[in-house]
């Protein structure tokens, strides 16, 4: 039988019995076997095409066809923050939420200019690996690099669980601290079962059930709202100059007023530029989307496999200022109602006891001011079949496309993490000569344990009272780190020969140790953020200043320590050049690839 | 031999290099347009309605941008293809230049492709 038919025998049981469900046992039955039988799904996917080699397992193979590698980037880019938050995020800051769609995707644009070819040139596994190589083979540097993947990694990994956990909580009535550790059994299953290819898979089949469910309630809504002009990213500016209409008359700042509110603790418009730089660069750096790079066949399906990604990526960004669109019209139209009469439109009163939506008369006339009704970013998403009197499957399905996106992005992170332990550090530096069967034993097992590290450092996350932010901008800051540690590098190492290891070292550190305060200071513990040119920096547009600390410090450590010797030369020709060989097959093959590489 | 391109004269390496860095640096340039430039004059394009109702300013951001961005990834891997392409022609053009491992590879790549 092909994979294509099992897949979709897969699907096809899946949905009969939801309906089955349905008929029989009610909507509360199908909607719970909805999205817990989605995570068995994908774990049937990834025993499917699990790997078995060290090769399938760090690489898949190194032979995923690039719109298959597109569509699994596009799922191990949009996590939580992206189908949950984003929407959420632009619905409340308006434009000036808006660097997150420009600089989550026009990243993808440079990573194809001054990345993607070169890492899979290089022949390396692991981010750490590249590194050490292009630092002469110096140990110090994959350690150093290992440690930044990890800051990086888990500060997202915390942030995908903590969304996993919110889609549990609020579809199946549980708490989200429990919640938690639904997602651990799924991601740690499947990420477990094999590897790189089959969460590569995987994530290509999350791709589609993420972009089906995010796109079905809002172009049903469209429909409703006669914006099909032709299509309804063309039309949807008539529901915002609705909606700015209405904000007019009650004499509020209009929503897509630009600079009016903080984004990342500060406003201006250096601090909506530099942020949405730092998203960029940010995207540059991201151990679990380079990695994406060595899973194609050759630099330049690597290349097309990066046009594909933005491409799957695009269509959901595009409709999430949609979404915020609709849910601000949404709750436009309670305006001005009693206060009584308000409470009791139904979605409304669905959303009233779930916290999300409040609704407090602080003037006391007993009408409902704009100011008096308040949300949680989440609601846009969440709440926009309740909103507009959807089919009761739809709501399930929005759930069924949030858990794909956030556990499409846990597994990649996940086996980032792995991978960094037992090949760039076991391998490595403790036991060189493991063999291939225990090296893949190994990750399995510690996919397995920081799952359940991730999933706790989630439950606290969720548990402590602190914890107001929305979890867009928790990954915001790893996107700071990421920019501010392996991005300058990465860069460099391809098109600055003079770059040594002393310059790669210390470069990370400055980026990191410039970094990581500010994001503490300011973004935990309410410091007031500094201005540059009469301007405030917020951690996120902090993030572009630390990028630039790393470049600086690299450059001028570079040049005044000893250049690298010949044989680094080599290798960064070999980046440099088009292959002019035909690539050898490498599946179980791992020990002769790397040692052709050294 | 795994990556006899390393094995290249200087000269061959230099005649891809350059060229790449020249589209590399043209690409990075149309690509800052879009993602910062046209970004700046936010006042003026807020007054500037799109199809009727959709303000500018929000309209680049939220829209135009991301598949700008799709555009030039595609244009720029076709140029860069063709670049690669070239490449192989200018190489087969000096083929007395070569070292023996490279002419080796390179035969063994069109053996492949026929």
């Amino acid at each position: 039988m092909s994979g294509r038919m099992s897949l979709g025998l897969t699907f096809g049981g899946y949905a009969l019995i939801a309906v089955l469900l349905a008929v029989t046992l009610g909507q509360r039955a199908a909607a719970m076997w909805m999205v817990v039988g989605s995570i068995l799904t994908y774990i049937s996917v990834a025993f499917a095409a699990r790997g078995e080699s060290a090769s399938e397992v760090y690489v898949a193979g190194r032979n995923i066809p690039p719109i298959v590698n597109g569509a699994a980037t596009a799922a191990d880019w949009m996590s939580a923050a992206s189908y949950l938050s984003m929407a959420g995020t632009v619905a409340l800051l308006g434009f000036d939420g808006l660097p997150y769609i420009i600089g989550w995707t026009l990243g993808y644009t440079i990573h194809s200019f001054f990345i993607a070819p070169y890492i899979r040139k290089s022949s390396t596994w692991t981010i750490p690996d590249l590194i050490e190589k292009r630092a002469g083979g110096w140990g110090v540097a994959r350690v150093i690099a290992v440690i930044m993947m990890f800051i990086i990694s888990m500060t997202y990994l915390t942030a995908q669980l903590t969304g996993a956990g919110v889609v549990f909580s609020r579809f199946l009535g549980i708490p989200a601290t429990v919640g938690v550790f639904g997602a651990l059994f799924g991601m740690g299953i499947y990420a477990a079962a094999g590897g790189w290819k089959s969460i590569t898979w995987t994530q290509a089949v999350q791709y589609v059930v993420l972009i089906i469910c995010y796109l079905m309630p809002v172009f049903i809504v469209a429909g409703a709202l006669g914006l099909y002009k032709p299509l309804p990213w063309f039309a949807y500016g008539q529901l915002i100059q609705e909606v700015q209409g209405k904000e007019a008359a009650y004499g509020l700042t209009v929503w897509t007023e630009p600079f009016a509110k903080a984004l990342g603790g500060a406003t201006g418009q250096l601090n909506w530029i530099l942020s949405a730089l730092l998203l960029m660069l940010g995207t540059l750096g991201l151990p679990h989307i380079l990695i994406r790079s060595y899973t194609t066949p050759t630099a330049r399906d690597a290349r097309a496999s990066i046009g594909w990604a933005l491409f799957f990526i695009g269509l959901l960004y595009c409709t999430a200022p949609m979404y915020a669109t609709m849910a601000r019209y949404a709750f436009s139209q309670v305006w001005g109602m009693t206060i009584e009469a308000a409470q009791q439109v139904p979605w409304v009163a669905n959303f009233l006891p779930t916290g999300l939506l409040r609704i407090e008369d602080l003037n006391g006339d007993g009408i409902l001011q704009p100011n008096e009704l308040t949300f949680h970013g989440d609601i846009v998403v969440i709440g926009m079949p309740d909103m507009w009197g959807l089919a009761w499957w739809i709501a399930p399905l929005v759930a069924v496309g949030g858990l794909a996106a956030a556990l499409s992005t846990a597994d990649g992170l996940l086996m980032t993490m792995a991978t960094g332990i037992t090949r760039d550090i076991y391998q490595r530096f403790i036991n060189p000569n493991a063999d291939e069967a225990g090296e893949v034993r190994m990750t399995r097992i510690l996919v397995i344990i920081l799952s359940l590290v991730s999933s706790f450092m989630a439950y606290l996350a969720i548990s402590s009272p602190s914890f107001g932010y929305y979890v867009a901008l928790v990954v915001g800051w790893a996107f700071v780190f990421a920019a501010s540690s392996f991005t300058p590098q990465v860069i460099l190492g391809t098109f600055w020969k003079r770059l040594n290891r002393y310059g790669i070292v210390w470069g990370m550190i400055a980026g990191m140790g410039t970094a990581l305060p500010y994001v503490i200071a300011v973004g935990v513990a309410g410091v007031q953020p500094i201005s540059i040119f009469g301007q405030q920096i917020g951690t996120l547009a902090w993030g572009f200043v630390s990028f630039m600390v790393n470049l600086i410090v690299s450059v001028v450590v570079s040049l005044s320590t000893r250049p690298e010797d010949e044989q680094v030369e080599r290798f960064v020709d070999r980046m440099r050049l088009p292959e002019i060989s035909v690539p050898a097959p490498v599946a179980g093959a791992s020990d002769a690839e790397a040692n052709a590489t050294d | 031999m795994e990556h006899p391109e390393e094995l290249l004269p200087e000269r061959h390496k230099q005649w891809f290099w350059n060229r790449l860095l020249r589209l590399v640096w043209t690409f990075f340039a149309i690509w800052s347009v879009v993602a910062v430039w046209w970004h700046l004059p936010v006042q003026r394009w807020k007054e500037v309605l799109l199809f009727g109702n959709m303000p500018m300013h929000w309209y680049l951001a939220a829209f135009i941008s991301v598949w700008c961005g799709v555009a030039l990834i595609i244009i720029y891997h076709l140029v860069a293809t063709r670049l690669e392409n070239s490449f192989q022609d200018y190489l087969a053009g000096s083929w007395h230049e070569l070292p023996e491992e490279v002419q080796a590879a390179l035969q063994h790549a069109r053996g492949q492709g026929d």
